[in-house]
């Protein structure tokens, strides 16, 4: 998961900074957003022309065939069989022989059924997974936020575990804990909550060092030790921001959780690592809805949550 | 303890990195004194007022507050204990504004309640009997309940001004206390301070913008000109106009 909250603000800040000091003495120089536009389409041009150059920019040999072939493919989703499968698919051999009859509608009704078991899973790995990183998150993030002052080893050392956690991918993780802890959920749960922990940690590090100082300060005025000074002034100030935080994770880890499977790690992957490898496109049509409409309702849910909460 | 010097400075100088906040000053407040401190922006005042509650550190001369020398002060403990001596209203609001009034009250009876039930906002009942009655002195008793972000800025002045009545100091510093308030509200604001000033008989030392309303706040008023005191008299020794002059 990238940062889609924490990437765009400090160049944001910075222009801000650049704006209200020297506006005078910048005059004839370029800007700093002039310079940044010019990096980022010279890094756009490396990029492709080096690609280029090593001929991985290929689109294979006939990509509008192909394209085409996997549309069809994936164009009736299985699980419209639950009404309108033959009930009597009789498989026959080579010569005629009918080897068995198949009721079609029986076959992907037990086949929906699981595929529901499987994202209940998935729903909650990501939940657990969550909640595990909100408490994992919790100390690191307040040892990692610079206006709170803790001693210089712990917060480099909350820092680097931040970091960390952060940059090593969910499925990473989860190949790690399948091996450690064996398959199932309890790996894509521990695997969930590794990864999120940095995001969560480093998120309220951020929340808790752009908060207002004011009334901070003035809590401290009032003679209160640090611990009330956090309790009193800046927790109240920041537990929605990070409920609200927890709560986007939580968004993001359902989208997460959804591939886990692929590497043992439980819930819904393992069912579409299946349908892949045994090209029933039918089935893998079905699994895509379903998590199409899984992601987007807990998306909308959460999105819903968090706009009543700050 | 009677007629114990508030505050002493002595070639007091203190730095924001390399620049100069405050250079050779040097003056003495009674107890019991209201003193305004008059300036223009940048002149030093709320330097002034951060360096007696120990926000900014004295970096030559000494300091002496409530028979407390701030500029040999190193320990926590003892800086802690000095804050809870020196009740402040800011400019600007500054109350915890996702807290009830009752509870941003409450805070200021931080310093003498160190248990860590406070941290869940769990006091012992006479606190929140005083901090109520602290309320409902500056008449925002009904408003107890109510989240302070949800109180206009004259209200807002007032919860903060129970919280420095709550914290029951003898000496109350305030910084420019009406300054983002309208006449009316800034009015009533006012009255409230001079009114609890004289039930307690703290030292005041109020940072003033309005020069008009030097003489209603105190009766000694200090001028600062680039970090340095350039006046120091009555408050009815100098018209507004004159203070003007002086602080060019």
């Amino acid at each position: 998961m990238s940062l889609p909250l924490g990437t765009a603000r400090p160049i944001e800040v910075h222009l801000k900074a650049e704006a209200n000091h020297r506006p005078q003495a910048r005059r004839g120089q370029p800007s700093v957003l002039s310079l940044l536009l010019v990096f980022c389409g010279l890094l756009v041009l490396l990029s492709a022309w080096t690609l280029g150059a090593e001929d991985e920019l290929s689109l294979g040999r006939k990509p509008w065939q192909n394209l085409q072939k996997t549309v069809a493919e994936l164009a009736e989703p299985s699980f419209l069989r639950v009404w309108f499968g033959d009930t009597n698919s009789q498989v026959r051999d080579q010569d005629g022989k009918v080897l068995r009859v198949d009721d079609q509608r029986a076959t992907e009704r037990r086949y929906l059924a699981g595929v529901g078991r499987a994202l209940w899973t998935t729903l909650r790995i990501a939940t657990l997974g969550t909640a595990l990183a909100a408490l994992i998150a919790l100390p690191l993030g307040l040892l990692a936020a610079r206006t709170l002052h803790a001693p210089r080893p712990l917060f480099w050392l909350a820092k680097a575990a931040l970091d960390t956690m952060r940059s090593i991918h969910t499925l990473v993780f989860g190949l790690f804990l399948v091996g450690i802890v064996g398959l199932g959920a309890t790996a894509g749960i521990l695997a969930v909550a590794l990864h999120s922990s940095g995001t969560l940690g480093k998120l309220l590090a951020e929340a808790i060092e752009s908060l207002d100082a004011h009334p901070v300060d003035a809590v401290r005025a009032t003679g209160a030790t640090g611990a009330q000074v956090f309790f009193l002034g800046v927790w109240p100030a920041v537990l929605p921001q990070f409920v609200s935080q927890v709560l986007y994770v939580w968004e993001f880890n359902i989208r997460d959780s959804t591939i886990l499977g692929l590497v043992g790690a439980g819930g819904l992957g393992l069912l579409l690592s299946e349908a892949m490898s045994l090209f029933q496109w039918g089935r893998l049509a079905t699994l895509l809805l379903a998590i199409v409409i899984m992601v987007t309702s807990f998306d909308a849910l959460s999105r819903a949550v968090r706009r009543r909460l700050v | 303890m009677s007629a114990v010097t508030a505050v002493e400075a002595t070639c007091l100088q203190v730095n924001a990195g390399d620049f100069v906040l405050l250079r050779d000053v040097s003056l003495r407040i009674e107890t019991g004194e209201r003193i305004a401190v008059v300036g223009h922006n940048g002149a030093g005042k709320s330097s002034f007022l951060r360096a007696l509650s120990g926000f900014n550190t004295v970096h030559g001369g000494t300091l002496n507050v409530l028979g407390t020398d701030i500029s040999v002060l190193r320990g926590r403990r003892e800086l802690r204990r000095l804050r809870g001596q020196v009740a402040q209203v800011h400019q600007g609001l500054y109350l915890v504004g996702r807290l009830s009034a009752l509870d941003n009250v409450l805070i200021g009876g931080a310093a003498r309640n160190g248990s860590w039930l406070t941290w869940i906002h769990r006091w012992p009942s006479h606190e929140c009997d005083l901090a109520r009655a602290a309320l409902a002195r500056v008449g925002m008793g009904w408003a107890a309940a109510r989240r302070t972000d949800s109180l206009s800025g004259g209200e807002r002045q007032k919860v903060a001004i129970a919280r420095a009545l709550h914290q029951n100091a003898p000496m109350l510093l305030a910084d420019e206390p009406t300054a983002s308030l309208d006449a009316e509200a800034a009015d009533e604001v006012i009255e409230l301070l001079m009114a609890l000033v004289a039930e307690r008989k703290s030292t005041l030392i109020c940072v003033v913008h309005d020069l008009d309303l030097v003489p209603r706040l105190a009766d000694r008023v200090i001028v600062l000109r680039r970090g340095q005191v350039v006046a120091d008299v009555k408050a009815t020794a100098m018209t507004a106009s004159e203070l003007r002059g002086v602080m060019k």
